[in-house]
């Protein structure tokens, strides 16, 4: 039992510790039954640092233990019996698909989503362990690749646009005001817009 | 109005990339072209209220987009396409597989909102900064940088690309083209 002062235990706290041990045999607190992930080495969960302290903050006080049920509280989590993934601790099966662009490896190296630690007692070999949930196919980024072919064939649709000869009414018009430069006046470019749909008179100047 | 000769030419040397910027946003060459022309009439009409040194295409796109804007879109003379209908008319030769997939990519575009396809087209196609883009399209460039991205995971979904076979040279061509 853990004790909340600092003083030895008296004659009261000694005849109190034997109903807590009869209340110990009661069925107890167990994490894995209202889905706390089994713990990590060091005495981590699954859900970080911050739940971790709650069971046991290391340094005698029970901290927020006294909200657990009794007996609860100081419950050391259980070993680390393999290793942890994200996957399991949201109750997905073993097989489970991951959503298109996760859980291939790829997050570390192209710095999408951060590895749970350094540590090699909490990265086991060969898994890869995520901070945040897995993202739905709809909001999973596009791949790369994906990408890149969609820049292509833009690019592609786009040159050939800006291959395609100007048609003649706009080769007439730059002609026209290559003539309004040679004469040097304002009336040659005036000319130049005398039919166009805008005719050159609403004043809609660029953002 | 005076016009310098280097700004004439900058002109005119804007000129193919401004009707592939109309052209793709109008999904219509004849209307494109009469773009053109009164994005060069209005230019000229107001070069005086141009800053020479400064960047004379940011200029140029950004008078064609708002006559597309002002003239064109509030006339409702531009092709209304959310589903799809216009892209359902496009005809592709069945026989060229480049060609259909050119004309698939021409009808996806067309389904995109307005906003994504003039920011997918100024930053993907012309390559334009994500800066100069808002400053055309009178946004923030975080604004432009959302709707570039929502624009290709829009293309994507509409072309079902999944893979690198969706889009590009068949399956045939790549194993002639492949090493050995």
């Amino acid at each position: 039992m853990l004790r909340l002062d600092g003083d030895g235990p008296d004659r009261a706290d000694k005849g109190r510790a034997g109903a807590m041990r009869e209340r110990d045999r009661a069925p107890r607190f167990d994490g894995e039954r209202i889905g706390v992930p089994a713990a990590a080495p060091g005495g981590r969960t699954g859900l970080g640092q911050a739940d971790a302290s709650r069971a046991d903050p290391g340094d005698g006080n029970p901290g927020r233990a006294d909200f657990a049920p009794p007996g609860a509280g100081i419950r050391m989590p259980r070993p680390w019996t393999g290793p942890w993934t994200w996957d399991a601790w949201a109750g997905l099966p073993a097989d489970h698909e991951p959503a298109p662009g996760r859980g291939d490896g790829q997050e570390a190296s192209q710095g999408g989503s951060a590895v749970m630690s350094e540590d090699p007692d909490l990265k086991p070999s060969g898994t890869v362990t995520r901070l945040h949930p897995p993202r739905l196919p709809h909001q999973a980024s596009l791949d790369r690749a994906v990408q890149a072919q969609i820049g292509a064939q833009l690019r592609t649709m786009y040159e050939h646009y800006v291959d395609q000869p100007i048609p003649d009414r706009l080769v007439e018009l730059v002609h026209r005001l290559g003539e309004a430069q040679d004469a040097g006046t304002a009336d040659g470019a005036g000319e130049v817009g005398a039919g166009s749909p805008a005719g050159g008179s609403t004043a809609e100047e660029p953002r | 109005m005076t016009v310098e000769p280097e700004l004439r030419d900058a002109l005119l040397a804007a000129v193919p990339s401004l009707r592939a910027f109309a052209i793709s946003l109008t999904n219509d060459f004849n209307r494109a072209d009469d773009l053109v022309q009164d994005t060069l009439v209005r230019a000229l009409a107001h070069i005086d209220r141009f800053e020479r040194g400064t960047n004379l295409n940011a200029w140029l796109f950004t008078i064609l987009r708002n006559l597309f804007h002002s003239e064109y879109r509030k006339r409702r003379r531009e092709v209304d396409d959310p589903e799809g209908a216009y892209a359902a008319r496009l005809k592709a030769h069945p026989e060229q597989q480049s060609h259909l997939d050119f004309e698939d990519f021409r009808g996806a575009l067309a389904k995109l909102p307005f906003d994504q396809r003039e920011a997918l087209l100024l930053v993907g196609a012309e390559g334009m900064s994500y800066e100069d883009a808002a400053q055309i399209c009178g946004v923030a460039v975080g604004t432009i940088k959302s709707r570039v991205n929502r624009a290709r995971a829009r293309l994507a979904q509409i072309l079902e690309l999944e893979d690198d076979d969706e889009i590009g040279p068949d399956r045939v061509t790549k194993a002639v083209l492949a090493p050995r």
